[in-house]
């Protein structure tokens, strides 16, 4: 049986805006990945521990309300006690670009801010599994 | 990180090795007989339990109550939840994860999506190993959770222990899981989301289907008789949302399992099963091989091909490519 | 296959593809409008001929509006929709916009309060007061409306799970201002079946969601008679994906769940359909936008009257308070969006709306600075004032188009509608995440169009440019990182202020309400008073209900 990428898309924080999120489900699906999809009010603990049953390769977290600095840390925190620190973890949503840096920082690999195009993605899951 | 050091960390209650444990299984690595026969000692102390029936039908809210009322009684849980690959881009949302919310915490309760991935007996492989896994890993209970329809479906369910087909009111969905087989497969029979209309008809065709099997005795197979007993499907009637009727549900698990413990049927199946295990991966192996053979050796190849293209009979050329399959078989099985 | 045959097939191949083009640009039925109806390319008297003209302004079924004199008489309400940091932060706010044209309020709550939880909590700690004003107890609406006269302003307030306390909140505020609930003037969303589809602010089970929904507008009857007690909302449907009319059509739906709701209770639709009031959106297809607001009229009217025996007219007109939806401003160039922003609010009025909020032109971005709502008040009053389509009442009415249009409108939301009620109506929808995985499909179709260029959104996908996002982001709303601190500070002291055996009191009163399945509103009300917080007015209701998770969809 051939390796497939395994996602896992979460929507941490009291948010509920999830259309970017399921879009990015089905984008993901069809690129052949298996994609699990965690629904709304995530809390760090619970995508970090779903993220380490489901063995996933990138942990995908999306926002819209602004809140995505502390609570990409409280995920990156939990992923690391739950021993799962090699993970990728992208963040995607309304990301405004004065933040980049510091999700950066704190180890986030990818960011795709409103507006990115799904090919680059999809791209971007890809090689960041490949390597 | 070696696999003896795995399966250490899984038995030490590490979730991250189980789940990695899991994703050998699933991709069918070259170390996965090193881990089979590591945790073989460790198997047979779980009870496992299939949930199956059409979309829709409230199989992961059931799974979801069942794993409630389970670690209420201080049991811990293994969940496999399995969903269908899309047949053209090979991708999967597994999504049955977020009807089990409550759980998400609770460190006795380890769920895990797994997808049908396409391959013939692939997943139904992958699945087994995995309950294996699970088993090993001491969960009291495995819950394996499918969407009924395909043969591998069925092929995961008749690796469980009892095996619960749900099915709701409404539609021709009954039926026609009927007619795929479940009829046979099911050792409890549940109508979900039973406060809607045509929920008691359903429960009543059911038993009376199936008091007509039992008293049509040639129609009893050996898997349900103990003796002069014989197990008789019950019929229940549950809502998955309020959780109504799932007490009774597993009541019924468990009288299930008592009856086959106790007729010694839990046993027979279980080494039928081991004998079942072995016979179709040696045959998915030796299948594989043999279309490897079709494709590397020239001689092997245009025999086939000259069966392909409708010039020889099937019968006419079996008699050379048996010699010439084998030959290559027994070449590469020295190279595992 | 040989070179030259391969190179035959990619020939005709072109070929196929480019009679393929050829034929799908000319096809009729490949004349769409935003939300699938099918267009022709011009319309002529014959296609109206058997449409009976619409009674004018003011008459039953109201097609052509529920006034007759429409704005030539008033003006449409004009609100925007702000909050942020604390009660006072947001009160300030509110007094400047008063003084600049603004003719009613429009509150944007912060989650943890939309969610039912305190500031203190630590599930919402990076959320308080980010998205909306911060409210916990009755203390903080105190704040927000402190020196604004209830009695003369109307105030809607975007809250659904937890309406309920919101509402109380409000109408206590008001009586401390010697203000009686009877002449208080507001409106509460209050619509929480589409919760469960978009936007997730649901606390419950659906079922004690939509008895608590009905707790609220039975109270109103009697208590609170010019407030609305529900606004249905199609907009959130169609930002989660949905067409417009299928949103529209799916607001119908569970319009119909909320009246029977009460209708059950021994209620006449009569008693309590005047407070009822919709938020409807009007968005890029200019025409069908107009066309859906003048069916949705006479859908209403319909409804009322044939399904549910009304006899009031004032039941029948459709009040609908539209705008835009924030999902079709863009990143790119974002004065662009101004042009978006005005064509929104011309079809609306020329739609007949009641009251208008616009999105403003920065709100892709994050939640709408002062400068950006001041321009979109700015584009309501220049076609209020400066446009002259005030001037005469709705000037489309006779258009072959429009009315056909508004005629198959009308049609589309009979058959969507009638599909929902015959197979168990909206909550079994939402339980098997029916209407989920439609609107979740819809989106990704909508995404995929994108992508192919067969919609267009000028400087996202047409006419593109390179300039980094961080251009235009100077123009963001600054986020008040003291206001957790500040509304943890005023817990801190209610807490200390309050009568414990008072609240103690309240509280077990609401339980056993919620146990008995009597109207909540009293106890709520009491709760409130005593200075509960809205956290620990939600913890005891979700002991009772339970904790609920809708499906996905995908």
């Amino acid at each position: 049986m051939q390796r497939k990428i395994r996602v896992l898309i979460a929507k941490p924080g009291l948010d509920g805006h999830d259309k970017g999120a399921k879009v990015l489900v089905n984008v993901l699906r069809d690129a052949g990945m298996e994609v699990i999809y965690t629904g709304l009010h995530q809390t760090a603990e619970m995508v970090a521990r779903a993220a380490v049953q489901e063995d996933v390769d990138i942990v995908g977290l999306s926002y819209l309300s602004g809140a995505h600095i502390g609570l990409t840390q409280e995920v990156i925190n939990a992923l690391k006690e739950a021993g799962a620190d090699h993970m990728k973890v992208i963040v995607g949503g309304n990301i405004p670009e004065r933040d980049f840096s510091q999700l950066d920082t704190m180890g986030v690999a990818a960011i795709f801010a409103g507006g990115s195009s799904y090919d680059d993605i999809i791209g971007t899951f890809n090689d960041l599994v490949a390597a | 990180m070696n696999i003896i050091e795995l399966i250490d960390n899984m038995r030490a209650g590490k979730e991250a090795a189980l789940a990695r444990l899991i994703s050998l299984a699933e991709r069918n690595d070259p170390q996965l007989s090193d881990v089979m026969q590591n945790i073989q000692p460790q198997l047979g102390n779980a009870y496992t339990i299939g949930i199956t029936g059409p979309p829709g039908a409230g199989k992961s809210s059931l799974t979801n109550q069942l794993t409630q009322q389970l670690r209420q009684q201080g049991y811990t849980v293994g969940i496999i939840a399995i969903d269908p690959s899309s047949p053209f881009t090979g991708g999967a949302v597994l999504g049955d994860r977020v009807r089990m919310e409550d759980h998400y915490l609770d460190p006795g309760v380890f769920i895990r999506s797994m997808a049908s991935r396409g391959s013939h007996g692939g997943l139904a492989r992958a699945a087994k190993d995995a309950i294996k896994i699970l088993d090993a890993s001491g969960k009291d209970f495995i819950l394996v959770e499918t969407v009924g329809v395909g043969q591998t479906e069925l092929d995961v369910m008749q690796t469980v222990d009892t095996v619960a087909v749900v099915l709701v009111p409404e539609g021709g969905d009954a039926i026609q899981m009927l007619k795929a087989g479940l009829m046979e497969i099911a050792d409890l029979f549940v109508v979900n989301k039973a406060d809607r209309d045509g929920a008691p008809q359903i429960v009543s065709a059911l038993k009376s289907i199936l008091h007509l099997k039992y008293t049509t005795s040639g129609n009893i197979t050996k898997r349900e008789s103990a003796g002069d007993e014989v197990w008789e499907v019950p019929v229940v009637a549950t809502q998955g949302i309020s959780g109504e009727g799932v007490g009774e549900m597993l009541a019924r698990i468990n009288r299930h399992r008592e009856f086959i413990q106790a007729s010694g049927e839990l046993e027979h199946r279980r080494k039928q099963r081991r004998r079942e295990d072995l016979l179709s991966q040696l045959q998915y192996l030796m299948r594989e091989t043999l279309e490897q053979a079709c494709e590397e050796s020239d001689d092997i190849h245009t025999l086939v091909n000259r069966v392909v293209a409708g010039d020889d009979a099937s019968h006419a050329v079996i008699g050379k490519l048996l010699p010439l399959t084998l030959d290559y078989m027994q070449n590469q099985s020295k190279k595992l | 296959m040989p070179t030259h045959d391969a190179e035959k097939h990619k020939k005709i191949k072109r070929e196929a593809d480019w009679l393929g083009r050829l034929r799908f640009e000319h096809e009729p039925e490949k004349n769409l409008s935003y939300s699938g109806i099918s267009l022709q390319p011009f319309y002529r008297a014959e296609d109206t001929q058997f449409l009976p003209p619409p009674p004018p302004p003011g008459a039953y079924p109201y097609t052509r509006g529920i006034h007759e004199g429409m704005y030539r008489d008033r003006p449409w309400t004009r609100r925007q929709y702000i909050g942020f940091g604390t009660g006072e932060d947001t009160n300030q706010w509110f007094k400047d916009l008063l003084s600049k044209g603004q003719t009613g309020l429009s509150v944007a709550l912060d989650l943890p309060t939309q969610m039912g939880l305190d500031s203190t909590d630590p599930l919402g700690k990076h959320e308080v007061g980010r998205v909306g004003v911060a409210i916990d107890s009755l203390a903080d609406m105190e704040a927000l409306f402190e020196g604004i006269p209830l009695e003369k302003v109307s105030t809607s307030f975007t809250v659904n799970g937890t309406a309920a306390i919101i509402m109380a909140m409000y109408l206590v505020t008001a009586e401390k201002q010697g203000v009686p609930p009877e002449q208080i003037r507001g409106t509460v969303q209050n619509d929480i079946l589409k919760e469960f589809v978009a936007r997730g602010t649901y606390l419950f089970p659906p079922t004690p969601s939509l008895r608590l929904a009905g707790d609220i507008i039975e109270y109103g009857i009697t208590k609170a008679p010019k407030f609305n007690t529900i606004s249905i909302s199609q907009a959130h449907m169609k930002s989660a994906g949905a067409t417009l009319i299928q949103a529209d059509a799916y607001m119908f739906a569970n319009t119909i769940a909320y009246i029977e709701e009460v209708t059950r209770r021994g209620y006449q639709l009569d008693d309590f359909g005047q407070q009822l009031s919709f938020l409807q959106c009007v968005n890029r297809d200019f025409f069908e936008s107009i066309a859906r607001l003048r069916a949705a009229r006479r859908y209403w009217a319909e409804l009322a009257h044939n399904r549910y025996g009304s006899q009031r007219d004032k039941v029948q007109k459709y009040r609908i308070h539209s705008g835009g939806d924030t999902d079709s401003m863009t990143f790119e160039r974002p004065y662009a969006n101004i042009g978006r922003i005005a064509l929104t609010c011309l079809s609306a009025v020329l739609g007949g709306a009641q009251s208008i909020q616009l999105p403003c032109y920065d709100e892709a971005y994050e939640i709408p600075t002062e400068e950006a709502i001041q321009n979109a008040l700015d584009v309501q009053m220049i076609v209020a004032f400066e446009s002259g389509v005030s001037k005469v009442v709705d000037p489309l009415a006779g258009s072959y188009y429009v009315e056909k249009l508004t005629a198959d409108v009308h049609t589309e939301f009979t058959r969507i509608v009638n599909d929902i009620v015959n197979t168990g109506g909206m909550v079994r929808w939402i339980e098997e995440g029916r209407l989920q995985r439609k609107i979740a499909e819809e989106a990704y179709q909508w995404e995929k169009r994108l992508k192919t260029g067969e919609e267009v959104m000028v400087a996202a996908n047409f006419a593109r440019d390179d300039k980094p996002r961080s251009e235009y982001e100077t123009m963001m709303h600054p986020y008040q990182d003291k206001t957790l601190e500040q509304q943890t500070a005023r817990i801190a002291r209610i807490k200390q202020d309050r009568d414990p055996a008072k609240l103690e009191q309240a509280l077990s009163a609401l339980e056993s309400c919620a146990h008995k399945g009597t109207n909540l509103m009293e106890p709520i009300t009491e709760a409130v008073r005593s200075y509960a917080t809205i956290g620990e007015i939600c913890h005891t209701l979700k002991q009772c209900f339970g904790h609920y998770r809708a499906p996905t969809g995908v």
